[in-house]
């Protein structure tokens, strides 16, 4: 179970929801009934076409205009409104919780992206990568290392998915994300990274531990080996963006940070959220 | 930090360790990250596998050197000003007298002085001598004094004081002190010196000379002579050859000397002569070797008809102290017609008058009175028949403008050419012919390997010859002293030791086979006299120059304490920097 230090954060997700919402722009969803434009015809205000009238349809959506002028009886049919699927993609690496700031960031991110699913009238499934079904309250960053996968249940297709994760893969993860952005009506990914990981300081020599793979190195954290950590860690950030991005998707480096000023800072930037 | 400190030099070693533990220290902090991979740096372990690592300049090593470094600023007693510390420099009369009781009082006073002093304050102490010697120091610390000085023993003869004043004034170098502990007045040159006059006058006798003469029979004639200064009427002379007492004898004085002759067994060796106690005891006792019979090795190369011709069985015949021998490498003295390859310290005599035509000279003959070879030659009356060929080398005989003797120095040894035939003439039978061949053997004799002189008074140099022969016992020699200790010998094929001790001494060679003996004594009537010895002091005109000299030294108390201080909260600081790394 995590601690209550990095599951406090109620108020924030519930301040976030009340400013904030996912920006799921103008395209067409399956789901559930709700506020968006679906594939299908739907009973919505907006027009969608029209067909013959056939006995039994509703007589209300009779184009009489039309009849008046050709005499033929045309139904006016409107488009379908729904609420998105959302899958909620987290990677439950151990590498999500390497600092208490980086897992708080993490679980309040997954509580919001819930939270705003809710809110615009869809219900969220978590899944893990390359995993199942996640109580989203309960989710453990333990998972063992090993390269990132698809999860275990099949993804809804025209559905919201939001990959929630750091990134940090040694190898190049396109095909997978590219299988992810497939079928997707809306894709955001998240890339959370602690701020230690963003700009490390050069604290001199010491021994660095791999929180997953529990690998070693000794190295001297100086301006030079800086230098070239940030310039691997940007090709990498770049690599992501360009796959998402290329993909239709929206990309967004998070500094891990408070939820409000993640959202103002890094979400609403990057068009992952706009104002409620 | 200077080999004045060599604590604070020793030290500085810490420096380098501490580097060196750091170079293959391990020890890092450990740090949890999500991708190691991105830090693809400069790796601190090579692939080798060796356990040398990059060095790390972290917070720490700069702790620990800086400690290093301090340290040894504090071992070395750093100074940068404050109050000048005392540089007091003891010279001790090093002459014999002082052991007239002047030797014990110099030793308390010194002792009185070092009482005053404080810790920081320098002391060096000298000792008087043709040659100045520091016995403590230079600026040793005061504790250090007292264990040198009681194996002081003054026993040279009489000298200068004067280099070792001068060397102590440069040694005190400004504000420094230069007490002169010694028995006598004041001495010229002493101003701006604090003179320490610790003599008390007393009669004493002396051993002035000894000597052993070899007589006809075989037996030995001991000659010695004694002299008083002071009211002593008579004293009890011991003889004796190790624990053997072959004399003991009461001498009385009749003036100021006393002789003393006495026969001596044949085969007697090593004496010693013992006066009866007196305030100076350096000069009552007095050991003597029978001299060495230095013989003289001649090879005879010459043809039988040369030979007599030459009268040489005439002429060795009246003459004394050499042996034929038949071995050209181990003779001193080498007697042929064709010149040969003589070794180091052989005289070649070659008699030859050449080819061709001879003269007949009745002279005047011109002589070299400067050499040694023809000291009593005069050639008068001699008619010499010689070669027309004048022999090389340098004349030293000459008719006309013909050369008959002449010397040539030849890789290390002599050879003297004689331009002379023997078939006619008279000077064979002249009475400067034997003369000329004991000159030739007494010259020779120098050369012969073994002690130069068995009896050698202290400051003077015992000598030894070797014979520098491919594979002699002497090639290396060493010195005894009569305690046992060793002295190499250095030198070419006379080595020598100068004594400051009386007592007999030995030369061993490599194999310790006994090569000779020398008997070592005191002899300076002027040290012997103790009637001039006084009690005084002098003090010091004041020094015009009072000011703090270059050479000074400083009471560094306050710098010492800084440097403490500052070491300890480099030490504190370095436990902080790695109790964090520890926590963290």
């Amino acid at each position: 179970m995590p601690s209550e230090a990095v599951t406090d954060f109620t108020a924030e997700v519930a301040e976030a929801t009340r400013r904030y919402r996912l920006c799921l722009g103008a395209r067409r969803f399956r789901g559930r009934t709700g506020d968006l434009r679906g594939h299908g015809v739907g009973s919505s205000q907006e027009f969608f076409d029209f067909r013959d009238y056939a006995p039994g349809d509703d007589l209300r959506h009779l184009d009489w205009r039309g009849y008046a002028r050709t005499e033929q009886l045309r139904v006016r049919l409107h488009q379908e409104e729904v609420a998105p699927h959302l899958d909620l993609l987290v990677d439950t690496s151990a590498s999500m919780a390497v600092s208490p700031l980086k897992e708080r960031a993490a679980r309040a991110l997954l509580a919001a992206v819930v939270s705003w699913s809710s809110w615009q009238g869809s219900a969220a499934r978590v899944l893990a990568l390359g995993g199942g079904a996640l109580d989203a309250e309960a989710v453990a960053f333990d998972a063992p290392a090993s390269a990132p996968a698809l999860p275990l249940s099949p993804l809804r297709p025209s559905g919201v998915r939001v990959v929630l994760t750091d990134g940090l893969w040694p190898e190049d993860q396109s095909a997978m994300l590219r299988r992810l952005l497939a079928g997707a009506a809306r894709f955001f990914l998240l890339q959370l990274l602690d701020p230690a990981e963003l700009e490390p300081a050069a604290e001199g020599a010491m021994t660095l531990v791999d929180v997953e793979t529990g690998g070693r190195r000794e190295v001297q954290l100086d301006a030079r080996t800086l230098r070239g950590y940030r310039a691997r860690l940007g090709r990498l950030c770049d690599l992501l963006r360009d796959t998402v991005v290329g993909g239709g998707g929206t990309y967004a480096r998070i500094r891990a940070d408070a939820l409000l000023a993640m959202c103002q800072r890094d979400l609403l930037q990057s068009g992952v959220v706009e104002p409620a | 930090m200077t080999f004045s400190a060599p604590l604070g030099l020793l030290a500085l070693l810490g420096v380098p360790a501490v580097v060196i533990l750091h170079l293959y220290r391990r020890r890092l902090r450990e740090r949890r990250v999500a991708a190691v991979f991105l830090f693809a740096g400069q790796r601190l372990v090579t692939d080798a596998g060796r356990t040398r690592t990059r060095l790390l300049r972290t917070p720490s090593f700069w702790f620990e050197c800086l400690i290093a470094l301090f340290l040894a600023l504090w071992l070395s007693g750093p100074s940068f000003g404050g109050v000048a510390a005392r540089h007091v420099v003891f010279v001790l009369d090093d002459s014999a007298s002082m052991m007239a009781g002047g030797a014990a009082r110099a030793r308390d006073a010194v002792s009185r002085r070092l009482g005053e002093l404080a810790s920081q304050d320098r002391v060096t102490v000298l000792r008087t001598g043709a040659r100045p010697e520091v016995l403590i120091g230079p600026r040793a610390l005061p504790s250090e004094v007292a264990p040198a000085l009681a194996l002081w023993q003054p026993s040279r003869p009489r000298h200068d004081p004067s280099p070792a004043l001068d060397l102590g004034r440069e040694l005190a170098a400004g504000p420094g002190e230069v007490v002169f502990l010694t028995d006598e007045p004041a001495p010229f040159g002493s101003e701006g010196i604090e003179v320490l006059a610790l003599g008390e006058a007393a009669p004493n006798v002396a051993i002035l000379t000894a000597q052993r003469f070899r007589g006809d029979g075989g037996e030995e004639r001991l000659r010695v002579r004694l002299a008083r200064f002071g009211a002593i009427f008579s004293t009890l002379v011991t003889v004796s050859e190790g624990a053997v007492e072959l004399l003991r004898q009461t001498v009385g004085f009749d003036g100021d000397h006393a002789d003393l002759v006495a026969t001596l067994p044949a085969g007697t060796g090593a004496i010693r002569l013992q006066l009866a106690d007196d305030a100076l005891s350096i000069d009552n006792e007095a050991w003597l070797v029978p001299e060495s019979e230095r013989v003289v090795r001649v090879c005879d190369l010459l043809p039988d008809e040369t030979r007599q011709r030459l009268a040489l069985p005439r002429v060795f015949g009246a003459l004394s102290g050499y042996a034929i021998d038949p071995d050209p490498l181990t003779a001193q003295l080498l007697l042929t017609v064709t010149p040969g390859h003589p070794l180091v310290g052989q005289t070649e005599v070659v008699i030859d008058a050449g080819e061709g035509e001879r003269d007949g000279w009745r002279g005047p003959f011109v002589v070299d009175r400067g050499s040694a070879w023809l000291a009593g030659v005069h050639l008068h009356g001699v008619v010499w028949l010689a070669g027309r060929q004048d022999p090389p080398g340098r004349v030293l005989v000459a008719v006309g403008n013909r050369a008959l003797l002449t010397e040539e120095y030849v890789q290390s040894g002599r050879r003297l050419w004689v331009n002379l035939d023997p078939t006619a003439g008279n000077v064979m039978r002249s009475p400067d012919w034997p003369l000329l061949f004991a000159n030739l053997l007494e010259q020779s004799r120098d050369e012969v390997p073994g002690p130069v002189h068995g009896n050698v008074v202290i400051g003077d140099e015992a000598r030894y010859r070797r014979t520098l022969l491919a594979g002699s016992d002497d090639a290396e020699v060493w010195l005894e002293d009569p305690d046992g200790g060793r002295v190499p010998g250095r030198g070419g094929r006379v080595v020598g030791w100068v004594v400051d001790r009386p007592g007999l001494y030995r030369v061993v060679s490599k194999s310790d086979r006994e090569l000779g003996r020398y008997a070592v004594r005191f002899h300076d009537p002027d040290e012997s006299d103790l009637r001039g010895l006084v009690t005084a002091t002098a003090s010091p005109v004041a020094h015009a120059d009072s000011g703090e000299g270059d050479g000074s030294l400083r009471d560094n108390t306050i710098e010492r304490r800084l440097i403490g201080l500052l070491l300890l909260a480099l030490a504190i600081a370095d436990w902080w920097v790695l109790a964090g790394r520890r926590r963290g």
